[in-house]
């Protein structure tokens, strides 16, 4: 089997994992369903590789998220740009009857939800993100094809960088390209499971560049992706809200 | 609503059209959005610009609502009137403000109502490979594949100018 295709189905398994509360680095969280919602259908669950993910883009001011489809009132309503001024945007795990099943960018890692089609427009894109923890290594795929394959800095073990299946939620340029962060940050739905906070703000897990690009490749991180500046450059340029990182062990 | 409109007169499937207006005395530029509109289907509003924009519609039967038409893409509104307006708002203010004048208004004329078109959904088997699993006891509702027509491969997503604050 080839490479790209052995990895798309490691991906596969991996979000089988997550799906049925096995999967992830934490590992021992069976992943949240917000208000009780229930596990999608295997079959709704996306495949990384094997076809074009489904990115729903918010078009109304504020998106009202279900615990079940066709519930009459919101468990939670999220606002639409996010705090910092991104589309909000969800990762598509399925439909029923004009709902769609979403990741959702809120603690605890995992949560799902409902949300009315209507209420936002749904694209695709083929490209994804794999991070393998193990290898310190991250890889850009679109379908099954790499298109980028570099080192990467992961948390350390007391700040450990969680696995699962997160997507990008915002992409934020930094004022200062040559600071911590590098020239561009993006934010995860997904949350560090060691911090309860950042600096005064939401513990959330980010892939961005580095003013230390010697310590690439390593375990030093809170908790983030740190790859090196000409590489998130490059993928700034090329992903769109929306796209699935897979956080493999 | 002094907005520049146009009309095209069709059969049962009419085509339409356009418009947007700095008419009145407004600093801003337009807006520019687009409305497209055949008798018996769903409006578009479309959008050139690099920026999404919210805005708000109504139409001649009593309906309206709010979207927000992506950048440099288009979306469906609800309505099959036959007239609607929409109104532009301002996309760096999410106060509602309106971009007054700066939005666009469609008329179709229809000689006789047209049913919505409908497709035919291909029925689609379920997937085989999944090992043969115990029938669930409790009717729960489970997604199914996706069906919800898509608007076309997402855009590089827009960087937005802040200092992170992710864990680093």
């Amino acid at each position: 089997m080839p490479v790209a295709a052995t990895r798309g189905a490691a991906a596969v398994l991996a979000l089988g994992l997550l799906l049925t509360g096995c999967g992830g680095g934490s590992g021992k969280k069976t992943p949240a369903t917000t208000g009780g919602s229930p596990a999608p259908a295997a079959a709704a669950t996306p495949v990384l590789g094997k076809e074009p993910s489904k990115i729903a883009a918010a078009r109304v001011a504020q998106v009202q998220i279900y615990a079940n489809p066709g519930d009459g009132s919101p468990s939670m309503t999220l606002r639409n740009p996010n705090p910092d001024g991104a589309q909000r945007v969800f990762l598509v795990l399925g439909e029923q009857n004009g709902w769609l099943h979403v990741l959702l960018p809120v603690p605890p890692n995992g949560s799902k939800g409902w949300i009315k089609a209507g209420d936002v427009v749904v694209q695709t894109t083929p490209y994804w993100i794999q991070v393998q923890r193990s290898g310190h290594r991250l890889t850009v795929f679109s379908g099954t094809s790499k298109v980028l394959d570099v080192p990467a800095a992961i948390g350390t073990q007391d700040t450990p960088t969680p696995g699962g299946l997160y997507y990008i939620a915002e992409l934020l340029k930094a004022p200062n390209p040559r600071g911590d962060y590098g020239p561009y940050a993006y934010g995860l739905s997904g949350y560090s499971t060691s911090l309860k906070q950042f600096g005064g703000h939401d513990p959330i897990i980010g892939i961005h560049g580095t003013n230390q690009p010697k310590l690439v490749g390593t375990s030093v991180s809170h908790g983030c992706v740190r790859v090196r500046n000409d590489v998130i450059t490059k993928m700034a340029k090329m992903l769109p809200l929306g796209t699935p990182v897979d956080i493999q062990a | 609503m002094r907005l520049k409109t146009a009309a095209v007169l069709a059969g049962a499937m009419a085509l339409t059209l356009v418009g947007a207006s700095p008419a009145l005395a407004c600093s801003d530029r337009d807006a520019g959005l687009k409305l497209k509109g055949s008798c018996g289907a769903e409006w578009v509003v479309s959008n050139p610009n690099d920026y999404q924009i919210p805005f708000t519609w109504k139409d001649n039967a009593g309906g309206h609502g709010s979207d927000v038409a992506p950048a440099q893409g288009s979306i469906q509104v609800h309505s099959t009137a036959t007239v609607i307006e929409v109104d532009a708002i301002k996309p760096d203010q999410y106060n509602h403000r309106p971009w007054r004048g700066h939005g666009a208004i469609g008329v179709l004329h229809c000689k006789t109502p047209t049913p919505t078109p409908t497709k035919p959904t291909p029925t689609k088997k379920p997937p085989t490979t999944h090992p043969a699993t115990p029938t669930p006891t409790k009717s729960t509702p489970t997604a199914t594949p996706t069906t919800t027509p898509t608007s076309g491969s997402a855009p590089v997503a827009k960087p937005v100018t802040k200092t992170p604050t992710f864990t680093g």
